[in-house]
Parts: C-alpha cells; sequence; structure tokens
C-alpha cells in the first residue's frame, strides 16, 4: 500500500457461479487521480465499481479504502467511512417516494448536524450548478432520465464526499448537458482532494478529466497505455476507439 | 427389461423425491435463519438508534401506519362488521335455545377479541401490507435504490427495515383494537336491527364477561404484536432476497404465503398454550 493511494483493489475475483467475470484484477487510484475503466458490454464494469465502493463482496482479494482493508471493517465502520464517498448508479437509484429536495438532502441530514437553512442552500446550490431548480418537488418517476442523471450526481456530491464512483456518468445525456457535467466535475475536483473511480466510454470526458483509463479484457483489467505497445491487430475496437479519442 | 426399467424409474423418481425434500428443507432452515438474523439485527438497530437516525426514521414510520393502519380502516370496518354482526346474530339466537344465554358475552370476547379479531386483522395486513411491503423493498432492491442508500453510509435496516417494522406491529396493534370495537358495537347494533336483540343487556353482557377476564384483551394485543413481528420479518427478508425484476413479484407471494402459514401456526400455539396453562 502505498501512503499516497485513496483506493486499491488487490487480485480481485468476481463472478456469478461459474461465470467469472475478472480474475486477479488489481489497480489502485492515487489521492486525487481520476481513473476511467471501459470495456465492452456485459465485462463486469459496473459490478467492478460496485466491488471498489464495497457494495459487493469479491470471491477471493481484497479493496483497500486509505490503507484499510474494508473486510476487516464492521457494519458500522463502513458505514461511517462511506460519509466520505458519493456514488451515481448506472440508474440513477434515486429513492422513489422522496421528492428530488429529500434525495439530495438525505446524506446531509443522516450524517451533517445541519440547520434546515443550511440544507436548503446546499441542496438548491447543486440543483442551481446542473440548472435542475425546477425539479426540487418532483418525484423522480417524473423526472426526464437525463433529469434523474443530474440529480443523482448532484446527491453524490452534496455532502463533498473525498472518494467518487461514476458509472457512466455521462450516458443519455445531451452534449450540452455532458458538458456541463464535466466542467462541474472538474471545478469540483480542483476545490478539493477528490479521487474519481468511474465507467466511461465517453471520449470527451475522459480526456477533459485527465483520467488514466484502464480497460477490462478477458476477465483482466489493462492499462490503456500498454496497447500503445501492440500491434494495431491485436487492439481491441473499444481500445483503439478510446486511444484515438484521447 | 420393462421390469426392471420400472424400477429403476420409481428407485429414481423415490431419489429425486428424497433430494427434492431435503432441498426444500435446507432452503426453509435457511430462511428461518435469515428471518431469526433480520429480527435480531433490526431490533439492534433500534436499540441503537441515533437522533438523526429517529428523524428519518420517524417519516418512514409515520407513512408505513398511514398505508398499513389508516388506509386498510375501510376494509377493516367492513370485515369487523361482517363478522361481528355474523357472531351477535348466531350467538344471540341460539343460544337461548340450548338455555346458554348467560354466556353471551364470553362467547363474544373468546370469539371476537381473542380470536377473530387479531387473526382477521393479520389476514388483512398480511394481504394488502405485507405483500405491499415485500414488493416495496424487492423494488427498491432491484433497482439498486438499497445500494445507493448503503453507499451513502445509510443502514438499509434503520431506513427501510426498522421503520416497517415498527409501523407494522403499531398498525397490527391498533387495527386489531379497531377490528374489536366495530366488530362488537357493530355487530350488536346489526343485531338489534335485524334479530330484535336489546342492545343495551347485549352490551351488558359483554362488559361483564370482560371485566371477569382482563387478560383476554392482554392475550389479544400479544398475539397482534407477534402477528405483526411475522409479517414484517417474513414480508422484509423476501423483500430483500430479490435481486433482479423476476424476484419482485414472487418476494411477494412469498411474504403472503410465508406470513400467513406462520401467524396460523402461531396463533394455533398460543390459543393451545393459554387453554392448558388454565
Amino acid at each position: 500500500m502505498h501512503m499516497g493511494e485513496r483506493i486499491r483493489l488487490d487480485n480481485i475475483s468476481f463472478g456469478y457461479g461459474s461465470n467469472l467475470l475478472f480474475q486477479n484484477v488489481s489497480f489502485a487510484v492515487e489521492h486525487g487521480g481520476v481513473l476511467a475503466v471501459a470495456g465492452r458490454s456485459g465485462s463486469g464494469k459496473s459490478t467492478l465499481l460496485e466491488l471498489a465502493a464495497g457494495l459487493q463482496t469479491p470471491l477471493s482479494g481484497q479493496v483497500e479504502w486509505k490503507g484499510c482493508d474494508l473486510h476487516d471493517m464492521t457494519r458500522k465502520e463502513l458505514l461511517a467511512e462511506r460519509h466520505r464517498t458519493g456514488y451515481l448508479f448506472q440508474t440513477h437509484a434515486l429513492i422513489h417516494n422522496y421528492p428530488v429536495f429529500e434525495n439530495i438532502a438525505l446524506p446531509l441530514r443522516r450524517h451533517f448536524s445541519l440547520s434546515e437553512q443550511e440544507i436548503r442552500e446546499r441542496v438548491f446550490g447543486q440543483l442551481a450548478r446542473f440548472g435542475l431548480m425546477s425539479i426540487a418537488t418532483m418525484l423522480p418517476d417524473m423526472l426526464s432520465f437525463g433529469q434523474a442523471r443530474c440529480a443523482s450526481l448532484a446527491r453524490a456530491l452534496v455532502a463533498s464526499p473525498e472518494l467518487v464512483f461514476l458509472d457512466e456518468p455521462t450516458s443519455a445525456l445531451d452534449p450540452v448537458t455532458t458538458g456541463l457535467v464535466v466542467d462541474i466535475l472538474n471545478e469540483y475536483r480542483s476545490q478539493e482532494q477528490v479521487t474519481f473511480v468511474m465507467v466511461s466510454h465517453n471520449a470527451y470526458m475522459i480526456r477533459a478529466m485527465g483520467c488514466k483509463v484502464m480497460i477490462i479484457e478477458n476477465k483482466r483489467l489493462v492499462d490503456i497505455s500498454e496497447y500503445s505497445r501492440m500491434d494495431d491487430g491485436r487492439v481491441p475496437d473499444i481500445a483503439a476507439y478510446l486511444r484515438k479519442a484521447v | 427389461m420393462s421390469t426392471s426399467l420400472d424400477s429403476l424409474f420409481s428407485r429414481s423418481s423415490i431419489l429425486n423425491g428424497i433430494t427434492n425434500v431435503g432441498a426444500y428443507a435446507t432452503g426453509l432452515g435457511r430462511d428461518i435463519a435469515g428471518m431469526v438474523g433480520l429480527f435480531y439485527d433490526t431490533v439492534s438497530v433500534f436499540l441503537e438508534l441515533d437522533r438523526k437516525g429517529y428523524q428519518t426514521a420517524m417519516r418512514q414510520i409515520t407513512s408505513q401506519i398511514l398505508f398499513t393502519g389508516v388506509e386498510a380502516l375501510w376494509l377493516v370496518s367492513t370485515i369487523a362488521l361482517v363478522a361481528g354482526s355474523t357472531t351477535v346474530i348466531l350467538a344471540s339466537t341460539n343460544m337461548p335455545k340450548l338455555g346458554a344465554s348467560e354466556y353471551f358475552g364470553g362467547i363474544l370476547v373468546m370469539v371476537l377479541i381473542k380470536e377473530l379479531g387479531p387473526f382477521f386483522t393479520a389476514l388483512v395486513v398480511i394481504g394488502r401490507s405485507g405483500s405491499g411491503l415485500a414488493t416495496y423493498i424487492a423494488g427498491m432492491k432491484v433497482s439498486k435504490e438499497v445500494s445507493a442508500l448503503r453507499a451513502m453510509g445509510i443502514d438499509p435496516l434503520d431506513f427501510i427495515v426498522m421503520p416497517a417494522f415498527a409501523g407494522m406491529v403499531v398498525s397490527t396493534v391498533c387495527l386489531s383494537v379497531y377490528f374489536d370495537v366495530v366488530g362488537i358495537l357493530g355487530g350488536l347494533t346489526v343485531s338489534s336491527i335485524t334479530a330484535n336483540t336489546a342492545f343495551d343487556i347485549s352490551i351488558k353482557r359483554f362488559l361483564e364477561a370482560l371485566a371477569q377476564k382482563p387478560w383476554d384483551i392482554g392475550l389479544s394485543l400479544f398475539k397482534n404484536v407477534i402477528f405483526g413481528i411475522i409479517i414484517a420479518v417474513v414480508s422484509c427478508y423476501h423483500g430483500m432476497a430479490a435481486s433482479n425484476p423476476r424476484e419482485v413479484p414472487k418476494a411477494a407471494r412469498k411474504a403472503v404465503v410465508g406470513s400467513m402459514v406462520a401467524a396460523l401456526l402461531v396463533n394455533i400455539l398460543i390459543t393451545a398454550l393459554t387453554f392448558s396453562l388454565k
């Protein structure tokens, strides 16, 4: 464990039944680093993100946050550690019977001793950044996919997390909103010492955020920079696409 | 040849049968162990709840009480009125013929307060809220809302399960008391209109019988607490066990069947115990 590492996955294997998704996957991200994981559909990118966030248990291997193995933490310790993390799911995963405002306020109400006025200021501040003031009182099922995605991202960032997991943050967003999301994430990065682990195929985002890119291929995680040393014939389409784009 | 094939088939079907029974018993044991674990965890979470957790939980508890208790009032009223009227009319018209009029009040207490009230209320709660709760939680599980809570550092046990649990128990107890009141008063009123029984005499007999056995009310409330716990635990367990959309309706079905069977068995057990202790 390097002292500057915020998160490390060591020899992680995971699968469902006899179907192994990946085997002995390892990576680490430094404090303030940005890692984007890419790969074909069904290759297990979202599962890898959930494993990194401690939301799934690997078959073998360990996940460490700031040098602490998640497996050794009690449920309470892990929940307390999660105060400092944010997660954007591929499905927006907003609590369906809570209005958008309450969804975003949830981590603030649960973990911080803030007055109602302070909560309102922070939640409306987030909504204003995403241009979503008009949806504050709406329930998630009344939102478009893009709006729900932005609301979910606002929820992931509202408690100023220092470790953020993003699963396809710009999927189904129009180019203008994609640009807005990238600007917000970059602005957030510049203010805080934030570490990002994300799943993304958006070349614009990967370039704009200066991500280190890794690709899941043949059940392994491969640093995309390794592909630059390979013949084009051996490079998977997605790596070639990303390499050109980045 | 055919004899040996027959014997082979019958042997293999017997083996299959044993395997199926074994698998079912293992699954049942795993489910029961899981439910006991969930109950223990939920009680632990309830006892360790801090102020912020309490504030968040209260909102969920209120909404559970609204759904399970308040919104079920009309259905409980209807069933209580029908059950109460039937019991009162049958008792008031038949017992004098048997020369047992003095037991009229006791019969109402035994049938309505001790047995029908808790059990019919439990059936309503299972059908309306148990299935609803299992579907609600399974839906949240499948749409990753449960994972989102965990990712935010919010324990799904204290955000979803414990409030549902508390709301379910409180609602079941309140609904049963409501069932008793509507069943007795409604039943006596309907009986006085349709069977010309004297309302004041009937209610006097009922109250006298109740005064003689006040612990019957306690027993009825105890049953309701147990039924509420059973319905909440079984529904939450099956809801939390869902992992894909196909399992959402299965969770509802398992919650209803499991709660009903467990409530029936516990009802028989409590009734048998109370009679054997006399």
